[in-house]
């Protein structure tokens, strides 16, 4: 079991095709990946930090990367993003834009911040799990990140 | 013998009234030039005089003589001075002398007394202008003939009273009243002279005065002739008086014809009443106009007789002139003044009207800056509109595209037992749809991103651009039927991904639309013209229709349909796009079936590097 969840993913994800299509794709490189997923921007703050903007230290100790939609209801994807580079306890953490957005400002607001990927979603389904997959078994399995 | 006697006192008085006549022309002479060289002459005359007087005498019964000399010496005395009265004296006390006789002593001694008494009298009495009374002279002549009486005594004892008796009477009768009757007549002469020097004197003077002024003065007789005419008529009227005293009417025919009728009735009718002016206009002998002030007046004699006009002319040219202008001179200022004055007036109401302009300017500015103000603000919201209107396209559309795609992909997959042969089908259908929206919804955005991406400009080597972006969309297998003759293409100044996009669109597009021929001629050339640089690219492809020219550049126009030719139709709307944001220009050319030449231009690379610099 232990093994099982050594590796948890938090996807930020509004759209619940794409949800779905993500976590499908997601799975399909192993059994044992954790996969949390919150469906707008304050669901995500409130699972990364309390009340009191403390970070959830045990809720992401296992995150290994977070996949992140930038439009989102309630708070945006790039304040979201720029919350967790400010904060030493979360910026650590990769985090990979999935977005529909190819648009420069996004980009380079997205980097600026400190964004780890970009991603533009694919809107041929082959080509989208192509992707997702391919950056998760990245930042999953090749990547070593800081452990705390 | 009172035959005798009278016929000598004729003889006498005659004499006598001579002297009337030397006194004449020598003494009124020398009066100015009393020189002795007038005086002895008249001495000697006198004396002269004296001796026929003395020729003249009658002879007492006794044998004296008697004559009229003594009234000659003292009048002479009186009137003529001392030099001739004493060569007088001398001159006939000589030729007494020399007649000799009892009374020789006598006589001399009667000139002599006669001559000192009349020297010493004028000496006395009145020098230089010896004008006696009648009372006067007759108490001379007694008291010298009383002299004389008392003289007769110097004559022997005898002989005196003899004489006395025989001259006393006709001598103390007779004698002074000679006397004073030739005194009178000299003194008449002196004052007739006098008079005559003084009217003289008077008449130079008022010929002074009437010549030397600038005024012409005259006189007009009742009949209208010139009494007088003053020499000043040639100053005022080029005339000379003579002129006019010859012709009487000259006066009139130098009036100025426009002037004449007011001239002749000032002249009868107001020149007879009393003063009367008029100022008119006479015609200078020289020939120009000149003015003249006319002043007249009637005058009468003591007796109240009208005899005559007297008129004055003054010369008043000049000043009329300065006066007209001056009125000219005022009548232009006060029309300068009156223009100025509607200057003023047009000035102030440009002025006013110039505010008003100004204010409705300022209005008009500010209305229009908050249009632009507005229209700004539309524009940025539209902008911003359009933004997020492609974000959410982007994002939105493509979504749900993804799920459609996605899910008919799982189903494919997944479920293919269930869907037999022709769902599969169905299923493949709607993946190629999805994959064809997916298209066209990338190169819209791909659209959109272009018009808003900011230019980020360099030189360019679009020669080499356009070889190796054939090299990159083309494949080996393609270029093999293809010819691409890239001529000489001058360095274009440009932001060089969208160039990329240009030169990769038009490339792709001249060999996609000449695929069906065997052999794909594909030309690159370019040209200078008018501070642009124009690049053309030539195919030999299927070409278009020049009516459908205006479509070929519209997004998502095409001119051919997806199964003869693939595409979008937002790659030239792309390239438009690009070049228009780069300030220059598209086109194309052709003939249906014989390719198309497709050209864009852009500012001259150097002018553009030139303005950045």
């Amino acid at each position: 079991m232990n093994k099982t969840f050594e590796s948890e993913v938090l996807l930020i994800e509004d759209n619940p095709n794409d949800a779905e299509l993500t976590i499908r794709a997601v799975k399909k490189q192993g059994m044992g990946i954790k996969i949390h997923h919150v469906k707008d921007g304050e669901e995500a703050m409130n699972f990364l930090f309390d009340e009191n903007r403390k970070v959830h230290r045990q809720q992401i100790a296992k995150i290994k990367v977070i996949f992140l939609d930038l439009k989102l209801p309630k708070i945006m994807g790039l304040e979201i993003l720029r919350e967790l580079k400010d904060n030493p306890h979360t910026s650590h953490i990769p985090v990979i834009i999935l977005s529909s957005s190819r648009e420069d400002s996004d980009i380079n607001t997205a980097y600026h911040y400190g964004v780890n990927g970009y991603i533009v979603k694919p809107v041929i389904y082959e080509d989208y799990t192509d992707a997702i997959q391919n950056a998760a078994r990245f930042w999953l399995f090749i990547n070593e990140t800081i452990r705390i | 013998m009172i035959d005798s006697t009278f016929l000598h006192l004729i003889y006498n008085t005659a004499l006598l009234l001579m002297l009337v006549f030397i006194f004449d022309v020598f003494v009124i002479r020398w009066h100015h030039a009393s020189t002795l060289k007038l005086q002895i002459p008249t001495g000697i005359i006198l004396g002269l005089i004296g001796i026929i007087l003395i020729e003249t005498h009658w002879t007492l019964e006794n044998g004296v003589m008697f004559d009229a000399r003594s009234i000659l010496i003292s009048i002479s005395g009186l009137y003529f001075g001392f030099v001739p009265t004493l060569v007088a004296m001398i001159i006939t006390s000589l030729f007494r002398l020399s007649e000799g006789g009892i009374g020789t002593f006598t006589g001399i001694l009667t000139i002599i007394t006669s001559g000192f008494l009349g020297i010493g009298w004028r000496h006395y009495r009145k020098r230089d202008f010896p004008e006696y009374s009648l009372a006067e002279l007759y108490i001379f002549g007694l008291i010298l003939h009383a002299a004389i009486m008392l003289l007769m005594f110097t004559l022997p004892n005898k002989e005196a009273i003899t004489t006395i008796k025989g001259v006393a009477f006709p001598i103390l009768l007779i004698y002074p009243v000679g006397t004073a009757l030739l005194g009178m007549f000299m003194t008449n002469r002196l004052q007739r002279e006098k008079l005559v020097r003084k009217i003289r004197e008077d008449e130079t003077k008022l010929k002074i005065i009437a010549d030397h002024t600038t005024d012409w003065d005259y006189w007009l007789s009742p009949k209208g002739e010139f009494i007088y005419c003053s020499g000043s008529c040639l100053q005022v009227t080029g005339y000379a008086d003579s002129d006019f005293y010859a012709d009487s009417e000259l006066l009139e025919r130098i009036i100025y014809a426009d002037d004449k009728e007011k001239m002749i009735n000032h002249l009868k009718r107001d020149c007879s009443k009393g003063p009367a002016q008029l100022e008119i206009r006479f015609v200078h002998q020289g020939g120009d106009i000149r003015w003249g002030n006319h002043s007249c007046l009637p005058i009468y004699d003591n007796e109240g007789k009208f005899i005559g006009t007297r008129g004055t002319v003054r010369n008043i040219t000049e000043q009329k002139e300065s006066e007209i202008k001056i009125r000219d001179k005022n009548k232009e200022i006060s029309q300068i003044l009156s223009m100025t004055e509607n200057s003023r007036r047009a000035l102030l109401s440009v002025v006013e009207d110039q505010k008003i302009i100004q204010e409705e300017l300022a209005l008009l500015n500010a209305e229009l800056e908050q249009r632009v103000e507005d229209r700004t603000a539309l524009l940025t919201a539209a902008n911003r509109e359009l933004e997020a209107f492609s974000y959410s396209v982007s994002h939105d559309l493509r979504a749900p595209l993804r799920g459609i795609s996605g899910f008919t992909e799982i189903l494919m997959n997944e479920y293919s037992h269930k869907l037999g042969e022709e769902g599969e089908h169905l299923c493949s259908v709607i993946r190629d749809n999805t994959i064809k929206m997916a298209k066209l919804i990338e190169d819209l955005l791909s659209f959109s991103r272009l018009s808003r991406k900011e230019l980020q400009k360099s030189e360019i080597d679009i020669k080499s651009m356009f070889r190796s972006m054939y090299f990159e969309i083309t494949s080996p297998e393609e270029r093999e039927k293809i010819e691409l003759r890239i001529g000489d293409l001058e360095n274009c100044y440009g932001d060089t991904s969208m160039m990329r996009l240009v030169v990769a669109n038009l490339l792709s597009n001249a060999i996609k639309y000449s695929s069906g021929k065997k052999r794909q001629i594909i030309s690159v050339f370019g040209k200078r013209e008018d501070h642009k640089l124009v690049y053309f690219v030539k195919d030999n492809g299927v070409g278009f229709d020049m009516k459908y020219k205006d479509k070929l550049f519209g997004v998502f126009q095409r001119l051919h349909s997806a199964s003869e030719f693939e595409g979008t139709g937002v790659g030239l709307a792309n390239v438009q796009r690009i070049i228009h944001r780069h300030e220059g220009d598209v086109g194309a050319e052709s003939t249906l079936g014989e390719g198309a030449t497709f050209w864009f231009s852009l500012p001259d690379h150097l002018d553009q590097a030139i303005q950045i610099k």
